[in-house]
């Protein structure tokens, strides 16, 4: 492969691994779950596969693209808020943990959900001034574990199947 | 799945049950239903009245005091999440519309806690 190539490889496997993230986030959001708030997190997933597959830099370009496109498509300024907190909560905690020898993307994601639910409690508190909410985060913590460890096992089993194509 | 992972199923679990310790403990008399818009106390309904107030700073939202419980009765937020929460009753629960910035939380009393953790 000529230098120049590998570039343009990493770029176009961003670029689809970005559409798959916003494809499924919209796809997700038909499968409504018993808690306001709560989504299946197979975007995160997305995001989760780039950063095992690609690397954090490369997670951070796909996340972003997600948070913004979905807004843009699908969302409002407020939710836009939320899932750029989430988000970057989410992230911050997969690589982490994701530098830990004995965590696998099962881990992973479990961390990286539950912070994610962290974060939007946090921030619905900070909104609406009313440190009660923090008590919505049992419910909504006990079910991100479910989902996370959930979506983990999915990247794990995709990232088995592309990591030969990463160009990484 | 590794030590690792069922290290942090553990923390998440521990997490998750941290709120409950710090919220659901008895207060004094008399619960009332604090209604919220844009974090400034708007109301406060006493629970033992039954009543019916509209709200529309940031969106409209129908709240209704019925028995002793609070719930929000009609709204115009896009999910109608608020709607689907109630009818709650006991201290530290809450409702919320985040669409419209709107919580209620029921303050006060410890009538009706089912457990305290110390």
């Amino acid at each position: 492969m000529r230098p120049g190539m590998k570039k343009t490889h990493r770029l176009v496997f961003c670029a689809l691994l970005s559409t798959f993230a916003v494809a499924l986030s919209y796809v997700e959001s038909l499968f409504p779950l018993p808690l306001p708030g709560a989504r299946l997190g197979l975007g995160n997933a997305m995001v989760l596969l780039t950063l095992i597959t690609m690397g954090g830099g490369a997670a951070a370009l796909v996340l972003a693209s997600k948070v913004a496109l979905s807004a843009l498509l699908f969302g409002t300024p407020l939710s836009f808020l939320y899932s750029a907190v989430g988000g970057a909560l989410s992230l911050a905690a997969m690589t982490l943990t994701g530098r830990l020898r004995c965590v696998t993307p099962v881990g992973q994601s479990i961390a990286g959900a539950v912070l994610h639910s962290l974060g939007q409690v946090l921030l619905a508190m900070l909104l609406t001034a009313t440190p009660q909410l923090l008590l919505y985060f049992t419910p909504l913590c006990l079910l991100s574990i479910l989902t996370g460890g959930l979506s983990g096992l999915a990247a794990r089993l995709c990232a088995a199947k592309i990591e030969r194509f990463a160009g990484r | 799945m590794k030590k690792g992972d069922l290290i942090i199923l553990g923390l998440a679990l521990v997490l998750a049950a941290a709120p409950l310790t710090l919220f659901l403990t008895p207060a004094a008399p008399p619960a009332r239903a604090v209604v919220r818009i844009n974090g400034g106390v708007v109301r406060a309904l006493p629970l033992e009245t039954d009543a019916l107030i509209s709200f529309d700073e940031c969106g409209y939202n129908r709240v209704r005091v019925r028995g002793g419980a609070v719930f929000i009765e009609e709204a115009d937020c896009p999910d109608g999440a608020c709607m689907r929460m109630g009818p709650i009753r006991h201290t530290g629960e809450t409702i919320t519309c985040l669409p419209n910035r709107l919580t209620v939380t029921i303050e006060g009393a410890a009538q009706g806690v089912d457990a305290v953790t110390r």
